[in-house]
């Protein structure tokens, strides 16, 4: 050194860490996790939807007796193309009945 | 030899998303010069009635509505999904591994995910294919970011990553982070033409960002293709970090341990979560859902940006 003074390498020692960690619930966590993960898809990927369909008597006997056909849906996912597929159900209903006014 | 032949091939393709920008841009902007010329004719009518010795000048008449501009734009960004495949697949080709080691690769998947989100859109029907030229600005943008500032030279991973792993967390997490990308853009331009209609609708006048409303789709279409985007994505961003736990329990000995990564990681899916939600309920769905899509894509931008750029964490590399 500049100074006079000297540095010199003395020894080195070896040493190591060790981390340990014990953690009994992981496989719960696991198995939470993995149900959550189908829990999340059934709710996004299944179409949850309701349809009514109510005939009613309306009067009339023999061959004029009439009867009012109500159909009704509910959705709880998409409601936008529940109303397209909606429609075309009842375009089918009303295909299969015959005599309607 | 075949690394740079990668990065010609990104180079390329984001030359020919430029060009389909353009071309999506005339195609909107020609429908609109259709519009001018109608106008136009109309005026001339109605002057010639008035008076026919007066010589009308003839108004500048705009260039016809062209069917071709929409089409041809669609085939490029075709062309452009097709060139920005190559350079992903020669990427990893040339690394021999995996090609989303680092971030410069991670950006490029995930903006070659966001295109094919917008493709499938696109063709499936989903929305029309008018927003072109809205969904390719920020990819070229963000694709010449990524080329540049993020660049990396092609090598092997750094040994943290080197793992089996790197395939299933990160593929699932560079698969959602390009769909919730593309849901943040199109959530944004949702807001654009919902307050583009609101505002025409009671006569009022539009000025620029929101007078582009008039080139978007419907808004109703655009909330239905961020909300199935984000359904996509949200399992897949659920499943990567679940898989990014397992990984860090094998690695660090904790499966979850607020790291910023784990911490951003969880903010982001509270966000979508809350946007599925907020969507489901009368009284959050439509805008105020929408700016939850863009808060959520926002915090995935720190998670992934921010966080692994200026936050010193467990993620801090590549």
């Amino acid at each position: 050194m500049p100074d006079g003074r000297s540095v010199t390498f003395a020894r080195t020692t070896e040493w190591a860490t060790f981390q340990v960690t014990q953690d009994p619930g992981k496989g719960i966590a696991l198995v939470a996790a993995v149900g959550m993960v189908l829990g999340l898809c059934l709710s996004l990927f299944v179409r949850r939807r309701r349809l009514w369909v109510r005939a009613l008597p309306a009067g009339g006997d023999g061959g004029s007796a009439r009867t009012v056909v109500e159909v009704g849906g509910l959705a709880r996912t998409d409601p936008d193309a529940f109303a397209a597929e909606f429609d075309e159900l009842v375009e089918r209903l009303r295909a299969t009945v015959p005599g309607q006014e | 030899m075949v690394a740079s032949l990668s990065d010609s091939l990104l180079f390329a393709a984001v030359v020919v998303y430029a060009l389909a920008m353009l071309g999506f841009a005339g195609a909107s902007a020609s429908r609109r010069a259709g519009e001018v010329t109608g106008l136009a004719a109309r005026e001339r009518v109605l002057v010639g009635a008035g008076g026919p010795s007066v010589t009308v000048p003839d108004p500048v008449v705009p260039r016809p509505a062209t069917g071709w501009a929409g089409p041809a734009a669609m085939a490029l960004t075709v062309a452009g999904w097709a060139l920005h495949l190559g350079s992903v697949v020669t990427r990893g080709l040339a690394a021999g591994r995996v090609p989303w080691g680092n971030m410069y690769e991670f950006s490029s998947v995930a903006a070659l995910v966001a295109v094919t989100g917008f493709l499938v859109l696109v063709l499936r029907g989903k929305v029309d294919r008018s927003l072109g030229a809205f969904v390719m600005l920020p990819v070229v943008l963000y694709l010449g970011l990524a080329g540049t500032v993020l660049y990396t030279a092609v090598g092997p991973l750094v040994p943290a990553l080197n793992s089996y792993w790197i395939k299933i967390h990160v593929a699932a997490a560079v698969t959602a982070s390009g769909a919730f990308l593309l849901s943040g853009v199109l959530a944004l331009l949702y807001l654009l033409r919902n307050r583009y209609d609101e505002r025409t609708d009671v006569g009022r006048p539009v000025r620029f960002p929101v007078s582009l409303g008039r080139a978007l789709p419907v808004s109703r279409a655009l909330d239905r293709a961020t909300y199935v985007v984000i359904a996509f994505a949200f399992p897949v961003w659920t499943f990567a970090i679940i898989a990014g736990g397992i990984w860090a329990e094998a690695a660090w000995g904790r499966y979850w341990g607020w790291d910023p990564k784990e911490t951003w990681s969880f903010i982001t899916w509270v966000l979508y979560a809350g946007y599925l939600h907020a969507r489901a309920t009368a009284g959050w769905k439509g805008r105020k859902a929408a700016w939850v899509a863009v808060a959520a894509a926002v915090a995935l931008i720190v998670d992934y940006y921010v966080v692994n750029i200026f936050v010193v964490g467990l993620h801090s590399y590549a």
